[in-house]
């Protein structure tokens, strides 16, 4: 009975001489944090909260929720990972030999964005990099992307360009992608290989959907990444109740005086107190964009196969925004309106540009209010229109 | 030179000037008429039939010549090349007024201003220009209210000018970013008023185009271009006093290969 009792006092000594040797070997660190802004994260490690202030150490096993604030973490091999707000990332594994196949990563992206741009880890084999979603597994080698989560779990991946791509670049010229990705779950695999090209995975059962170029986004916008999303239901509804108040609203009756609207009545109650919450805490384009961006993937799925002609019968392509409405440069672009190409401006002012199908046309818009943006008909030449609206 | 001097007052006027157009020893024998012209209700055709005719107020060819009046009815008809209106048009009065002009012809200048120092209120303005190389200065309002002009062109032809000079503080450089400060002297139709209506339908190559429409309410314009090489600039400013805003509205409908255009809406 006494021997019992100290092989067990022996056993639970070496337990926790391991517990602690574990607990001493996974603080130890593996990064930093680069760059903080807004709200200081939080980074939880042993069950203790850590406030992920510039320069703290980041080691595996770290849990980091970002909160309100934005974060940049620098891995010990230069690779870098950029936290969104309301971001929660868990660093399950990490190890970095000088030898790429002795190195490992294995990072959890919970719920948030996360930009993720490949260091060292370049040269490591595929199967030492394990990159987990709630829905989807990421492989990945030499890659830049990003990957959105939302509250459903719903994740959309995203293969950025090289470092050597513009704004300007990628509408003239294209962009080389920064590698490849292979995003696969129980429902199969797809691979990613040019730039921009994105799938979006709903749950772990579904084959991620077809991979699709998105041709409205940008590095800016990326950056910008905000995860506000909502059930499909609420959409739905939203957009039900929508029609019901505008009735069956066809394009012509469009009336993009309604957000002017819209906005006036938020300022209706001026009192400071409401001033100071408008100003503070209203953030328009982070609440649109994650809207925006999954539309824009949704409506690029749609358009598959017909990558090219974008008009559905063969002849027209747009650059820079799509056919329909499109929140981003604020056009409403018609394929057929009195058998020509219609591009609709309509703020407070109007513009409405009637061109020749198959022609080709390069629209640059400066916006005092929206900033710059550039569109094309078929390719950046012919026809050149250059729009300046200030109000 | 034969010169006709006119000065009526609530009449109608018709003028034929024919000019040989064989022989080109007769370009120094232009036609001119002078026309300084006072009154409501009047009726006036013009006809010029040749090449080198002129419209002016003097035989010096340095004054104005001088429409005053409401409820103006003026036809002018120039059927040739070379035919000039030497300075400016100015057409005052209480408004109302329909203009229609007609031209065919190459090389022709026409240099009108309404509303210089009178109003120039709800004047119709109907023109029909077939040739090439003609150059057009038309100021409306620049000095005085002129609001609710309707203006209609039609051309068919190439290298047409619209030449007007005004200051701009922005540069407006073809195929370049328009957000750069400097001055620069730009080409066409000036118009300082409300309530613009124009339709304008340009056919032809290689035409310089640009307009402005300033003034205190809303401005719609429309416009056609079919042509290559073509330079249009389009350029509307509603000032903000409107209640709740004034609103401008440009419609294009272009058919080219490489015309380069410029839309700018400020208000």
């Amino acid at each position: 009975m006494h021997q019992l009792v100290l092989n067990r006092q022996t056993k639970l000594l070496a337990l926790l001489l391991i517990a602690t040797f574990n607990v001493q070997a996974s603080a130890e660190s593996i990064g930093g944090v680069l760059e903080q802004s807004g709200s200081v994260a939080q980074i939880q490690r042993d069950r203790e909260n850590i406030p992920a202030v510039l320069d703290e150490s980041i080691a595996s096993m770290d849990e980091v929720e970002t909160k309100n604030g934005r974060l940049k973490i620098k891995f010990v091999d230069d690779t870098l990972v950029s936290l969104t707000e309301h971001t929660y990332m868990v660093i399950d594994e990490y190890v970095y030999d000088p030898n790429p196949s002795k190195s490992k990563m294995a990072l959890n992206f919970v719920s948030g964005t996360a930009r993720f741009a490949t260091g060292g880890l370049g040269l490591v084999p595929r199967e030492n990099i394990q990159i987990q979603t709630p829905t989807a597994s990421i492989g990945i080698r030499g890659t830049d992307f990003t990957t959105t989560v939302d509250e459903l779990g719903r994740s959309l991946v995203i293969l950025l360009p090289d470092e050597n791509c513009t704004d300007k670049v990628k509408l003239e010229e294209g962009c080389a992608p920064s590698g490849s990705i292979t995003v696969t779950n129980d429902g199969g695999t797809q691979v990613l290989t040019e730039a921009y090209q994105a799938v979006m995975v709903s749950t772990f059962e579904t084959i991620p959907t077809t991979p699709v170029v998105l041709t409205d986004l940008n590095l800016n916008m990326i950056d910008n990444m905000f995860i506000v999303s909502e059930p499909a239901e609420i959409t739905v509804a939203k957009d039900e109740q929508i029609q019901e108040l505008q009735g069956d609203a066809g394009l012509l009756d469009f009336n993009g005086l309604d957000a002017d609207a819209l906005e006036i009545e938020s300022l209706e109650d001026n009192t400071a107190d409401n001033y100071e919450f408008t100003e503070l805490d209203i953030n328009f384009l982070d609440v649109e964009f994650l809207k925006d961006l999954l539309t824009i993937l949704e409506d690029n799925i749609d358009s598959l196969g017909n990558e090219l002609d974008d008009n559905g019968d063969g002849t027209d392509r747009l650059i820079g925004t799509r056919f329909g409405n499109d929140p981003n440069t604020q056009f409403n672009s018609f394929a057929e309106y009195d058998g020509k190409i219609f591009l609709l401006r309509q703020i407070s002012n109007t513009i409405g540009i009637k061109l020749e199908k198959g022609s080709t046309a390069r629209v640059e818009i400066f916006d005092e209010d929206n900033g710059e943006d550039l569109i094309c008909l078929n390719s950046c030449d012919g026809i050149y229109i250059s729009i300046t609206q200030n109000e | 030179m034969k010169t006709k001097s006119f000065s009526f007052k609530n009449t109608i006027l018709t003028v034929f000037a024919i000019t040989g157009i064989l022989s080109m020893d007769l370009a120094s024998a232009d036609n001119e008429v002078l026309i300084d012209q006072v009154g409501d209700n009047l009726t006036l055709t013009i006809l010029q039939a040749g090449y080198g005719n002129s419209l002016s107020g003097d035989t010096s060819q340095s004054t104005d010549l001088t429409l005053t009046g409401s409820s103006l009815i003026v036809d002018l008809i120039q059927d040739g090349n070379l035919n000039e209106m030497f300075g400016s048009w100015v057409l005052d009065g209480s408004g109302s007024s329909v203009l229609d002009f007609y031209f065919q012809g190459n090389s022709n200048i026409w240099d009108m201003n309404i509303g210089a120092t009178g109003s120039g209120d709800y004047t119709d303005i109907l023109s029909n220009i077939t040739g090439d190389e003609n150059i057009f200065d038309i100021d409306i309002g620049g000095n005085a209210t002129a609001e609710s002009s309707n203006m209609d062109l039609t051309i068919l032809g190439s290298r047409n000018d619209f030449d007007t000079s005004f200051t701009n503080s922005k540069v407006w450089a073809a195929g370049t970013a328009n957000n750069g400060t400097g001055t620069q002297t730009m080409a066409g139709i000036i118009i300082d008023s409300s309530y613009n209506t124009w339709n304008f339908d340009i056919t032809g190559d290689d035409n310089s185009f640009a307009t402005l429409q300033n003034g205190n309410d809303s401005h719609i314009l429309t416009v056609e271009l079919e042509g290559s090489d073509g330079d249009f600039q389009f350029i509307q400013n509603m000032t903000t006093t409107c209640t709740p805003a004034c609103n401008g509205v440009i419609n294009l409908e272009i058919d080219s290969e490489n015309a380069s255009v410029s839309i700018k809406q400020t208000d």
